[in-house]
């Protein structure tokens, strides 16, 4: 304890550190002689209870009374020293704590600076590597600037070209602009382009001018409405003939074509194409017209043509029958020559009549048609032999037939014909001499040389009828298709010279052929070429 | 009025001259007893059925056994007149026998539907007019039974 509280002012207070320990060591001094004192007098006061026995008491006394003067004295003293040394201390505990402070703070500003310092000393170093950093970028932009600059120029170079291309290709879009406009506007027929809602967005002049309206009154607009066209329907189109209505509400007789055009998939918009065709209707209804007033005419021709051979005929009869009458009545008067004139007069009629009903067989080729159907000229010419059987048993004929093809053709008149040239074959013989007949068929392709609308590799048949009879020079052989014409006199062969004329008639009906080839004395052949299958324009006869 | 009576004689409706004059030499020629009368065309003959015109005073118009029919005639032809006759209850059960010229199959057809009891084309030679002549009367006057008189 002494050691410390001595330490302490040393510590503390400088000179007046010796006072300080002499104080201290007075106050303890009397401190202890206190305390003896009260010590003996407790001892005292347990052996007995007197206070005023011994001198114990009155030295205790009197010690007591120094010690108390001492002690107030140095209590004073050591009061007023505690409060100097207490000033002191506070001064030197002020001037301590002072300097402790600048001490700390120089300390502490020492330590900071350090900090700074170091602080400092790293910032410079990254300074020094951001200064580093930086030149490389720097060099780094430097580079990029030029290599930039390069790029800028050659952009600036391939930009020149692009405009060059550019206004090359616009000018070529303009050409083709313009062009297209002019084919549009060069049209003869109105050509609408129309959005998905049916409005057109383009109008041809044509266009306007077939409907009546200005182009800039129909842009815009629902053209189906304005012209009042009729849908087909479902569809949203107006396709096929129409008749639209102009501006003044006159109507026109259109041919529309109606196109939705199909972006990607989706149905966007349509182009509208009408053409007048006012003209074109006429020109049916004029056809139309022409052919009914034909088939009129051909009706008439017909009941004409009958009508006439019946009522030609009815006189010829009356000549037959009365001459008849004339040779009955004077069967028992000699009428000399009389009856020879009788009977000529009656073959005369007679002639006549046959030469009426072979015309108006002629005039019936085109006049009594069935139509085109598939015939098996087997099967025809079977007929026809059954027909002439009698001839055929009569003359003992040989007829020798190859097998014929089916054909497309008017039947009645397939009879017609072979019936026509197979009695020729029989008739026009050399008397007593049996008839050879010999009929034979080959198929091939035309070769495109016959007419322009028969194309090549068309099937045709080509039938050759051969027969061993009197034949006919071949200067004829074009003549006898006439009508009408013989090569013989009446009295040589009957026949009126109508029946090639007929079969020149149904092979031109069939879009085919017939000649004559011969040698007198060698016998004639006829070849008779048809088409397999019938053309679409004979389809209508 | 009582129907007028019904006697043997066959009328013929012909406009023709000649061919009446034909008709009633062959009828002669084929050697049978038959009485031919004539009307010139389809409206006399239904006026002289139908007892009217210039018949309808005519009380002596009998009825005959059969007629004989020409198709082509003035004013009513035969098919009027056979479709008239045909449609007529009074008349309907008279034969009518078409005698004409034309052979067209439309006639031919016509006629049957119409009701006409046969059909025959005048023959040109007149030889083959007699024969048709007389076998019409020997069929329709010996061979076939026709509805008695009323």
């Amino acid at each position: 304890m002494n050691a410390l509280s001595a330490q302490r002012p040393d510590a503390l207070c400088g000179s007046p550190s010796t006072d300080i320990v002499a104080m201290r060591r007075m106050i303890f001094a009397v401190a202890g002689c206190l305390f003896l004192l009260l010590a003996v007098l407790a001892w005292n006061h347990f052996q007995d209870d007197k206070w005023f026995n011994s001198w114990t008491s009155v030295l205790g006394a009197g010690l007591l009374a120094a010690g108390l003067g001492y002690s107030l004295f140095a209590l004073i003293g050591l009061e007023k020293w505690r409060q100097d040394c207490v000033g002191e201390l506070a001064r030197s505990a002020q001037k301590s704590s002072s300097l402790q402070a600048r001490f700390s703070e120089v300390s502490s500003r020492e330590a900071a600076l350090a900090h700074e310092r170091a602080a400092l000393q790293q910032r410079v170093a990254e300074l020094e590597k951001a200064i580093l950093s930086l030149q490389e970028k720097s060099k780094k932009r430097r580079l990029d600037e030029m290599v930039s600059r390069q790029r800028q120029q050659e952009l600036v170079r391939s930009k020149n070209v692009l405009e060059m291309h550019v206004q090359e290709r616009t000018e070529k879009i303009q050409r083709l602009q313009r062009r297209y406009s002019m084919i549009l506007n060069s049209a003869g027929e109105g050509i609408c382009g129309l959005d998905a809602d049916g409005r057109a967005t383009f109008v041809n002049p044509a266009a306007a001018r077939i409907t009546g309206w200005d182009v800039n009154e129909l842009v815009g607009r629902h053209i189906i409405e304005v012209l009042d066209l009729k849908t087909n329907g479902a569809a949203p189109g107006c396709d096929g003939d129409q008749v639209l209505r102009r501006k003044d509400g006159s109507r026109l007789a259109a041919e529309c074509i109606y196109t939705t055009i199909v972006e990607q998939g989706m149905p966007n918009g349509a182009v509208l194409i009408f053409r007048d065709v006012t003209e074109r209707k006429r020109a049916e209804a004029t056809l139309a017209h022409k052919a009914a007033e034909l088939a009129r005419s051909n009706a008439e021709l017909e009941q004409f043509a009958f009508v006439a051979s019946h009522d030609l005929q009815e006189p010829l009869r009356k000549i037959q029958a009365f001459g008849d009458r004339l040779k009955a009545k004077c069967e028992s008067v000699n009428l000399g020559e009389g009856r020879d004139y009788l009977e000529r007069m009656q073959g005369a009629s007679a002639r006549m009549q046959r030469l009426i009903n072979d015309l108006l067989s002629f005039s019936r080729v085109y006049q009594r048609t069935e139509p085109f159907s598939v015939v098996e000229l087997d099967c025809v010419l079977r007929e026809v032999l059954s027909d002439l059987e009698v001839r055929v048993e009569a003359t003992n004929a040989q007829i020798d037939i190859a097998p014929l093809p089916a054909i497309e053709a008017d039947p009645t008149q397939m009879r017609q014909l072979f019936q026509n040239l197979i009695s020729n074959a029989l008739k026009f013989q050399p008397p007593n001499q049996k008839p050879v007949v010999k009929i034979t068929c080959r198929g091939f392709e035309a070769d495109g040389s016959l007419a322009p609308e028969i194309p090549a590799g068309t099937p045709f048949c080509e039938i050759l009828i051969e027969d061993n009879g009197i034949g006919f020079e071949e200067a004829y052989a074009e003549k006898i298709f006439a009508v009408f014409q013989r090569l013989h006199g009446r009295a040589e062969f009957e026949g009126t010279g109508v029946g090639l004329a007929v079969c020149r008639r149904i092979t031109d009906r069939h879009c085919g052929t017939i000649k004559a080839s011969s040698q007198p004395g060698r016998g004639a052949r006829f070849k008779v070429v048809l088409p397999v299958k019938q053309f679409k324009r004979n389809q209508m006869t | 009025m009582s129907p007028p009576s019904k006697q043997n004689f066959i009328l013929m409706a012909e406009d023709d001259a000649d061919d009446r004059l034909l008709a009633q030499d062959a009828l002669a020629e084929s050697g049978l007893p038959a009485e031919l009368r004539f009307v010139e065309n389809g409206e006399e003959l239904l006026d002289y059925l139908l007892l009217r015109g210039k018949f309808s005073e005519n009380f002596a118009a009998p009825r005959p056994r059969m007629i004989l029919l020409d198709l082509n005639m003035p004013r009513v032809d035969g098919r009027e007149a056979l479709q008239r006759i045909k449609q007529e209850p009074s008349l309907k059960c008279i034969p009518v026998v078409i005698l004409t010229t034309s052979r067209s199959d439309t006639d031919v057809e016509r006629a049957y539907n119409l009701g006409a009891n046969s059909y025959i084309a005048k023959p040109v030679r007149f030889d083959a007019l007699v024969g048709v002549m007389k076998t019409l009367r020997n069929y329709w006057f010996e061979v076939v039974e026709l509805p008695a008189a009323r």
